[in-house]
């Protein structure tokens, strides 16, 4: 049941209606149930891994949560010496340390096998030319659910969070049906004590989660489906196409891949809003970015920060990388040593995020790509401060930071030769197909409108793209969402009622298209 | 009181979007109205529903556009009295004939339902045979039906996840038709004039395709394609070529859920006292490039299968000789007949209703009243259908308030005959033909019967005015040795057909529009009087469309 679909509409009328006639004690369980039943449209089979993983992550927590709670009343003794409860909390965390591997191991295996196991079983034929015919169920959200879940164990581990004694609640974090399709990956501690304090209906939560339900819905409808007929005619034939065009795909995967994902993410906060439940922040303008750095704190955030908590800083401060630092340091300096120990980490982040999406030779140059971009724009960035104070940039004026903004979107919009195409014998096709011809005139012929797009629509993509960029530059200036609340009534509703005919009439759905999925559904 | 003010602001604001969206909508959805679609089902539904609680219906037809073209109710109302109703549509698959039977007889009961059975043979799936019904069709238990079935097939054509999204479309034009606002026109913004629809499902066509191929060609094709199971055809030039060892397998066969439909249709009809009779109206084409083609062989299974089944069956192609022209009387290739096709289809079918069914002529008002615009249509049909010279002019004494343009071409004093030369008198033409030279040029306007300009030169002559109700032409004329060409433009558009000899254009002055264009060749002594046509239906669709804007029924 996607979350463009007419069933879905039908879905969330029911589930407000049902939500709001629930007592505000009960409505966490209102959600539950109606959680439970959109998961289970996709398979009542993919349930059941969702929730043994509940499970297992259920019992890792108490366990972990005992084991601490043991470790707190003997440590708290008087007649422990600090020597003996160094030596406790050695082998608590030990333990604790046990329940949570184990754990993991149980959690990420489903989630490897669910997602790999095809692809392992492809190659264990390859090799063995055996004809081994395994049907693996890929779980909806198994990854979000996966990693969150992980998360919270962790946390439970280094003693930031309590374990949740309700398992239907912990049940409702992993599976609550706006964020179990795509994320944003939730941090339970955060999202747990919301559950206390549902309250339905609120007229202006409902206006404003409805305003930004719409835009999500015009992010997705109109302007990403809409460039994808688009990118699908260019890299669906990178034999036939040559020259200007791939650029010009490129930077439309690029603004296709924010409208269909922060499109996405706007839907699903939106709609919580409208429930009373406050989700992460998942993207923050990114395109408005000045460096890749700044790019990818501002993209998938919730994916980052849960790499950056418990994979980037716990790599960054091991033994390890300290022992490699020091090493470093005393032979090429600080500045040196700080930019190659953070190449291990920058590449664990940005390998494990490409194999996150497919294991592949094309995600493998993905990974190697950022991890460079992201090593040279971090022992760049003193230097290139230097040289533009030499050359007398004013690096706060307009149109610096539009330049630096441009430039870490092509940049980015580049990284999709390894995104786009549908293999890597494509990947380089389209790439030498792009440099071996120049041909502008693709440009002013028409050929452009050859792709899929007619004139008409062509023209509504570039406008609607234009649109986009300019409701993000406002909303980074100031509150569009609150600007237009305050509007008055005519105003607002007159923006309103464009918003909703705008996603009507120039939305991509109906029986005559195949209405796309949403991109990081699959993953 | 703030609960209260939400409330009501809520309200307002989900009216005002029902409101917009109804009208986006209207504008969105497909015209499936007369002219935009000559077969109008918009319009045939429309006056279906007008109709129906004003008149009681002896007879209804359902089919495809074969039956469509060929069955012209107004003819059976004017010649016999029995009020009947043609509910065939452009494409139309069995079950939407299904589906239409039942809901007529919501409203309706007839002593006859009268099925065309191109439709039995063919299960390919249509999209716009459905639609053009089902976005005419008003909501009803019975229309959730058919949206459901029409959903059902989409799903085997497209894949069961489209389901939902069909059913929607079938109920929520919007959703299908959201995507043509990349294709709006001025028409889709103007309010849709009240019509003056009395066409009863009928679609009259004076176009002319003449056929040089033979029902028994098709049937000697059948023969051998069936006889070489594995043959298939490679197109050439448009026309199928036979090929051993290919890979098309040709076998008609009833489909049979659409058998056992008819045979639910059968029961329907019985529980409503209504008789069913099942009838294939003459097609031929190639059988494999032409769905509807009306082999021998479609014939004889059909025969069989009506023969245990108890069904009339009527077979107007093998069984019945009608008379038909293959040269004359189809207007789209062999697949329809053209105006003087269906008169003869229909006389033998009113007939056949009166000798085999209870049904009896009456005085129907709401009939009656359409009957001066039929008349218009059938006098303006009949004037472009004419083969003859002096037939032609002699029809023309039918139409009021006309202006003839006449321009001659290359030459016309060779095949300018005593009788021709009293007939163009008769018409209040003044010149002196006898002494027209070859090649000369000759223009003349007679506007409402007044000779307004006439001259003959054997240099090249030009002309333009203004008619009385102000809208300009010009003319000219050139013999064979200064140009041969003949232009006769009203209102910046060029009319003349540009055939050798005269060309005649005749324009309704009080409808402003051109109502035909044909040449007679007076070079050619041994054809002069033989009438050559445009061979298009558009001056008739255009009268037509004026009418029902125009008229009121009751002028």
């Amino acid at each position: 049941m996607s979350y463009i679909s007419f069933a879905f509409f039908i879905f969330l009328v029911c589930m407000l209606i049902a939500y709001a006639v629930t007592p505000n004690k009960y409505k966490w369980i209102a959600l539950l149930v109606f959680s439970i039943l959109f998961y289970a449209s996709y398979g009542i089979d993919k349930l059941v891994f969702v929730l043994a993983t509940s499970v297992v992550v259920y019992v890792a927590a108490w366990r972990m949560q005992n084991i601490w709670k043991k470790f707190d009343v003997m440590s708290s003794t008087d007649s422990v010496t600090p020597e003996e409860k160094k030596n406790l909390k050695k082998e608590y965390t030990q333990k604790s340390k046990h329940v949570l591997v184990a754990a993991m191991l149980i959690c990420f295996g489903v989630m490897c096998w669910c997602k790999f196991g095809s692809q392992a079983i492809d190659i264990f034929n390859q090799l063995t030319g055996k004809n081994l015919a395994i049907n693996i169920i890929l779980p909806l959200g198994i990854s979000y659910y996966t990693f969150s879940s992980m998360g919270y164990l962790i946390d439970i581990h280094w003693r930031v969070a309590e374990a949740e004694k309700n398992y239907p609640k912990l049940l409702l974090c992993m599976i609550y049906f706006p964020h179990v399709v795509e994320g944003p990956i939730p941090r339970f501690e955060r999202l747990l004590p919301q559950f206390e304090r549902l309250t339905f209906p609120d007229y202006d939560r409902f206006c404003k989660g409805t305003q930004l339900t719409l835009w999500g819905l015009f992010k997705k409808m109109v302007v990403a489906d809409r460039l994808g007929i688009f990118i699908n005619g260019v890299f669906g034939n990178v034999n036939g196409n040559w020259g200007l065009v791939f650029p010009i795909a490129l930077i439309f995967a690029a603004f296709q891949l924010y409208a269909d994902f922060s499109g996405c993410m706007d839907i699903i906060t939106g709609i919580s809003e409208i429930v009373g439940i406050k989700l992460d922040k998942n993207f923050d303008h990114p395109y408005l970015a000045r460096d890749v750095g700044g790019f990818w704190r501002r993209w998938h955030m919730s994916l980052f920060n849960w790499l950056k908590d418990y994979l980037y800083m716990p790599l960054l401060t091991s033994r390890a990388m300290n022992s490699l630092r020091k090493a470093t340091k005393k032979r090429w300096g600080k500045d040196a040593a700080k930019t190659i120990v953070s190449i291990v980490p920058t590449a664990g982040v940005f390998f494990l995020i490409s194999f996150w999406h497919s294991i592949s030779w094309m995600t493998v140059v993905h990974a190697i790509y950022w991890t460079i971009l992201v090593v040279l724009s971090s022992a760049m960035e003193n230097r290139l401060a230097k040289l533009s104070v030499r050359l007398k940039i004013n690096t706060e004026s307009v149109i610096w930071h539009c330049f630096q903004s441009t430039r870490t979107f092509l940049l980015y919009a580049f990284g999709f030769f390894t995104v786009s195409p549908q293999n890597f014998t494509d990947m380089v096709t389209a790439f030498f197909h792009m440099v071996s011809k120049w041909n502008p005139w693709i440009l002013f012929d028409g050929s452009l409108y050859s792709y899929g797009l007619d004139q008409a629509n062509f023209r509504l993509a570039i406008f609607s793209i234009i649109f986009l960029m300019i409701i993000d530059v406002f909303q980074e200036r100031c509150n569009v969402r609150d600007a237009v609340a305050r509007c008055n009534i005519v105003i607002r509703w007159a923006v309103y009622l464009a918003g909703i005919f705008a996603v009507l009439i120039f939305g991509i759905y109906g029986p005559g298209y195949n209405a796309a999925a949403f991109i990081y559904q699959q993953f | 009181m703030t609960i209260k003010r939400n409330l009501i602001k809520t309200i307002l604001f989900i009216l005002l979007v029902i409101c917009l969206f109804i009208y986006a909508q209207n504008i969105l959805k497909r015209n499936w109205y007369y002219p935009t679609m000559i077969e109008a089902p918009q319009d045939m539904m429309d006056e279906f529903y007008q109709l129906t609680n004003k008149v009681s219906m002896q007879a209804v037809f359902l089919g495809s556009s074969i039956s469509e073209w060929d069955i012209d109710p107004m003819k059976i109302y004017k010649d016999t009295g029995i009020v009947t109703y043609n509910m065939s549509s452009s494409g139309q698959p069995f079950p939407v004939s299904y589906y239409l039977c039942k809901e007529m007889f919501k409203t309706q009961s007839p002593k006859v339902v009268v099925m065309e059975a191109s439709g039995l043979f063919s299960d390919s799936f249509f999209d716009g045979g459905y639609h053009y019904i089902l976005d005419t069709m008003p909501l009803s238990k019975n229309k959730l039906k058919f949206a459901s079935y029409y959903a059902s097939q989409w799903a085997k054509e497209y894949g069961e996840q489209k389901k939902t999204d069909a059913l929607v479309s079938a109920l929520l034009p919007f959703y299908q038709y959201h995507t043509r606002w990349s294709a709006l026109s001025q028409s889709d913004f103007s309010a849709r004039k009240q019509l003056n629809l009395y066409r009863k499902g009928h679609m009259p066509c004076t176009g002319i395709t003449p056929s040089g191929l033979t029902i028994d060609w098709m049937n000697e094709i059948e023969q051998e394609i069936y006889s070489n199971a594995g043959w298939t055809v490679v197109m050439d030039d448009g026309m199928p070529q036979n090929e051993i060892n290919t890979s098309i397998y040709y076998a008609p066969q009833i489909t049979e859920e659409y058998w056992d439909m008819l045979m639910e249709i059968k029961q329907i009809c019985e529980e409503n006292g209504a008789e069913l009779l099942l009838i294939r109206a003459p097609a031929f084409g190639h059988p494999i490039t032409f769905d509807g083609a009306w082999t021998l062989m479609k014939s004889n299974i059909l025969k069989e299968k009506v023969a245990l089944s108890g069904i009339d069956f009527l077979d107007l192609q093998y069984d019945v000789d009608l008379g038909i022209d293959w040269a004359k009387d189809a207007g789209a290739g062999t697949q329809h007949l053209n105006y003087l096709g269906a008169l003869k289809l229909t006389d033998y079918l009113e007939g056949f209703l009166q000798d085999n069914y209870a049904v009896s002529g009456e005085v129907c008002a709401a009939y009656e009243e359409d009957m001066p615009l039929y008349d218009k249509v059938c006098q303006l049909s009949e004037l472009q259908l004419a083969d003859d010279l002096f037939q032609y002019f002699d029809k023309l004494s039918y139409l009021d308030n006309i202006t003839l343009f006449f321009a001659a071409t290359d030459d016309i004093a060779n095949g300018l005959t005593d009788e021709i030369c009293q007939m163009l008198y008769a018409l209040g033409l003044e010149v002196d033909f006898h002494n027209m030279k070859y090649s000369d040029a000759y223009l003349a306007v007679m506007e409402n019967g007044v000779n307004v300009y006439e001259a003959y030169s054997n240099r090249k002559l030009a002309y333009s005015n203004y008619l009385n109700n102000g809208v300009g032409y010009s003319l000219t004329s050139s013999g064979f040795q200064v140009g041969a060409e003949a232009e006769i433009t009203i209102d910046g558009q060029n009319y003349a057909r540009n055939g050798r000899g005269m060309n005649v254009v005749i324009y309704d002055n009080e409808h402003n529009l051109v109502l035909d264009s044909v040449s007679f060749d007076l070079h050619d002594a041994n054809n002069a009087t033989k009438v050559l046509h445009t061979g298009s239906n558009d001056y008739l669709i255009n009268y037509e469309n004026r009418l029902m804007i125009q008229e009121g029924r009751n002028q």
